[in-house]
């Protein structure tokens, strides 16, 4: 019996008004074939926007592309588990974590299912109440906790504040959790790459976002044929002065078995495949920054290169 | 057809008149009060003697449990107080982790089916003298089929090896927060939160959705209440998913179920006004037995689980500030709705924190839509402190405190949670009455014993499991406490116009003692023997539940 393979999982968490449901709406408007699940906390606020909506009951909506949203309530290992036994089997999975959730504590009970991968905790934040709930008297260490938690920070609404005050509130971030990465967005917008699975083989195509002009994103694709050290890869990927936010490699490593990489932000994951992968020796990345550009990650994987491979 | 009780005594808990001989019943209400003579002027009557060697009280009103206790009985007791079952069955508890081991594979033995699982409840190590259960301590009772204890709290469950393999669970590289490993890697069978627990609770036979509405649950818990003199209880927490209504009303609305059930619907969730709409439609479905009255919110956790929210200085052990389970934003916008629209309120708060800041919330939802009367109520409330309840008076909250961990954790609130002042003034009774508070007292059941007279004896003695007296000054009088358990209750439910007193007008229950309460030892109020009850004028002796 082959088991089937493993299901991708993004945890999105913030706060209320941070820009999570915004998220998921531009995900789904660009899933371009994937069939996303979506768990939400509740369903009563309309976590979907009412033109994506095909179908709708008290259990589930459907949404166009084949895409589900439904909620978890207080059992969230039951929703994933009804979520096995859809007829149509996602091939992602989101979960939309509450405003005072912890979605690292989410990310960590989502590893305890076999069944699913988890690959990346992205947090939502409000550049124009970020400081302000960082001094609330009740919330203060709910919030850091949550950014510290964090694999990939989306900074977003950085349209509602002053310019000039941006470098205070990124500053801000970079001293809570220094390492994580993070994207400034306006209504949530970015590349879906960045936080959904990503194709190894053919660099992400980055749309205009209207806020950042195509040349803000970096993207990388380089075939290896020789064997690699994964780890080192991963630990180097995810330093955060490269500013790659995402990347997938299917690669052989010097044991001469076939692995799986994903980066997402600090976050890398290595899992064997089974051989005979046809994609073998690709990665992908997403950046931002001068540092993620196609020569710096070519060079950064020439490096780990082993020049004996174990036979 | 008018069914006149005969009683040695009638505490009526009605100030105008507090004691009577004769209550006299019809269609399931109280007619009149008095002596006889006074009752036979309504006409044709039967005089029913059973009680007249024995003493009525209102009905008990549990303010705070769980119907699940019902379903838990379904499962091998392993709490170390005694505790009796629904069919009266009194189960001495485990000392010793020997004992629990012992009586597990007694539970094994008499489990035929060769895969199905052990499941226990009730557990908690701290009074079994032992550290953390290991998962190979279960293993001694089966190696081959699951075995899950869920603790007293609730909030941990351990289980053996074969329960870990079943959920994938059984293997090296586990990073969670509730999860501890041996020094080899593998998981030590103990599960913190849910989030950790809820991979494996199905194999255990832990299927929470179904124990919601389970029938034969419901008809155990009913059978609790008649043996513990209770004639109301609230299901405090469910969220009456979808067909949950009509199920319960299956069983309760049968001619013989003994029990008015009180459910409040769980907000769990992001936006309060569809879920208001929601719960306007389910209060619709409910019946005279079934009451759908409420809503419930969970602001933060629990002080023995060390995830309630404190204010400084914080836990006493030094053990990070808890979680806060809803946004206050969220629950700013339910409040708004629920005192717009006249909807009851019932918020769970354990730390002074949380319960801080409910108050703030309150307060400026209050200011925006002013309301008299909303008895939105802070349930568990446990830390308040003095000048909090002044707070509560001023905005009109009524308080049910959770009197009953003066007993199970009196203890470990003195030495590790809280330290010893805060424990001398946690559920302060006294203060509360003192500042006029509308006050009741609860159990929580399954997480404490539902049993409104040991209730009211741990706040008349606030004496812990080892005699500890943990704050006398907040020692409340028998009266105080029999009323928080009936009126007070029925006050925070909105029922006081028909339950909490034996007074015309109102539901024919009854708690049928065979003392008077008021009379007793007070240290000894909750060894007054409970016959059973009166419900809606029908009788119901514990002797046959």
């Amino acid at each position: 019996m082959r088991a089937s393979p493993k299901l991708p999982v993004t945890v999105i968490g913030g706060y209320l008004g941070s820009g999570k449901t915004t998220l998921v709406n531009h995900l789904l408007r660009n899933a371009q074939g994937r069939r996303l699940a979506v768990l939400v906390n509740d369903f009563g606020g309309l976590p979907i926007d009412r033109d994506l909506i095909e179908v709708e009951d008290e259990e589930l909506i459907s949404i166009a592309g084949g895409c589900v949203c439904c909620s978890y309530g207080s059992d969230l290992t039951d929703a994933l588990k009804r979520l096995l036994r859809a007829q149509a089997r996602p091939t992602h999975v989101l979960i939309e974590s509450s405003g005072v959730a912890l979605p690292i504590g989410v990310a960590s009970s989502v590893s305890l299912l076999q069944p699913y991968h988890m690959i990346g905790v992205t947090v939502v934040c409000d550049a124009s109440a970020i400081l302000e709930l960082s001094r609330d008297k009740y919330l203060a260490d709910t919030i850091t906790a949550q950014l510290e938690g964090a694999d990939l920070i989306l900074l977003n609404k950085t349209d509602l504040v002053e310019p000039k005050t941006i470098p205070a509130v990124v500053e801000w971030l970079y001293r809570l959790a220094p390492g994580i990465p993070i994207v400034p967005t306006l209504q949530s917008q970015l590349p879906i790459e960045v936080v959904l699975d990503i194709n190894p083989v053919k660099p992400a195509t980055l749309p205009n976002t209207g806020f950042h002009d195509t040349s803000f994103y970096q993207t990388a694709h380089v075939s290896v044929s020789e064997p690699v050290d994964a780890m080192g890869l991963a630990g180097a990927l995810t330093d955060a002065r490269l500013g790659v936010l995402r990347a997938k490699a299917i690669l052989r490593d010097p044991a001469g078995s076939i692995v799986q990489l994903h980066v997402v932000g600090r976050r890398w994951d290595i899992s064997p495949l089974r051989s005979q992968q046809p994609h073998c020796g690709n990665l992908v990345t997403i950046g931002i920054g001068p540092n993620a550009d196609q020569q710096h990650i070519e060079r950064l994987v020439r490096h780990y290169v082993c020049a004996r491979p174990v036979q | 057809m008018i069914n006149i009780f005969q009683a040695r005594k009638i505490v009526t808990m009605n100030p105008s008149n507090p004691t009577a001989t004769h209550v006299a019943v019809s269609d399931g209400r109280i007619i009149g009060v008095g002596s006889y003579e006074d009752l036979a002027g309504w006409g044709e009557h039967t005089l029913i003697d059973d009680f007249r060697d024995r003493v009525l009280l209102p009905g008990f009103v549990e303010g705070h449990s769980h119907a699940t206790e019902g379903v838990f009985w379904q499962f091998t007791y392993c709490g170390s107080f005694a505790r009796t079952d629904p069919n009266g069955r009194l189960w001495p508890g485990v000392k010793t982790a020997r004992e629990l081991l012992d009586h597990l594979a007694q539970a094994e033995t008499a489990t035929h089916d060769s895969v199905a699982p052990v499941t226990g409840w009730g557990l908690d190590p701290t009074h079994l003298g032992c550290g953390p259960i290991h998962r190979s301590q279960l293993d001694q009772v089966s190696r081959q089929r699951p075995i899950g204890v869920m603790h007293a709290s609730v909030h941990i469950l351990n289980v053996n090896t074969r329960a870990l393999e079943l959920a994938g669970l059984m293997r090296q590289g586990i990073d969670h927060e509730g999860i501890p490993l041996d020094s080899d890697g593998y998981p030590t069978g103990e599960l913190k939160g849910p989030g950790a627990y809820g991979p494996v609770a199905p194999f255990v036979g832990f299927d929470t959705t179904r124990q919601l509405s389970d029938p034969e649950g419901l008809r155990a818990f009913g059978r609790l209440c008649i043996r513990k003199g209770v004639t109301t209880a609230t299901d405090l927490a469910n969220p009456l998913p979808a067909d949950t209504v009509a199920r319960m009303r299956d069983v309760i609305d049968a001619a013989d179920y003994p029990v008015r059930l009180v459910p409040f619907c769980l907000f769990q969730g992001a936006a309060a006004s569809p879920f208001c709409e929601r719960f306007k439609g389910l209060v619709q479905e409910g019946s005279e037995r079934l009451r759908i009255a409420g809503i419930k919110v969970l602001l933060d956790g629990s002080i023995q689980g060390f995830s309630a929210r404190l204010r400084w200085p914080g836990y006493y052990n030094g053990a990070p500030n808890g979680l806060w389970y809803t946004s206050p934003h969220q629950l700013k916008e339910l409040l708004l709705i629920a005192l717009g629209e006249d909807l009851l309120l019932h918020i769970h708060v354990n730390g002074d924190e949380a319960i801080g800041l409910a108050l703030d919330l309150i307060e400026e939802a209050l200011h925006e839509r002013p309301r008299r009367d909303h008895r939105i109520t802070l349930q568990h409330c446990q830390m308040a402190d003095a000048a909090q309840f002044r707070r509560m008076k001023a905005l009109g909250l009524c308080a049910n405190l959770f009197v009953n961990h003066l007993f199970f954790w009196g203890d470990q609130h003195h030495a590790t949670t809280i330290g010893p002042e805060r424990a001398a003034r946690i559920n302060a009774c006294a203060t509360a009455i003192a500042n006029g508070i509308p006050l009741s007292i609860h159990c929580d059941a399954p997480v404490t014993p539902l049993d409104p007279l040991f209730t009211a004896w741990c706040a008349v003695n606030r004496k812990t499991a080892t005699g500890r007296v943990l704050g006398a000054e907040e020692r409340l009088n028998v009266a105080d406490a029999l009323q928080a358990v009936t009126l007070g209750s029925a006050y925070t439910l909105r029922l006081d116009h028909e339950i909490g007193t034996i007074e015309c007008g109102k539901r024919a229950d009854f708690a049928v003692l065979e003392d008077d309460p008021t009379e007793a030892d007070p240290a000894r109020l909750n060894e007054v023997p409970v016959w059973g009850t009166v419900q809606g004028g029908r009788i119901f002796p514990a002797s046959e539940a």
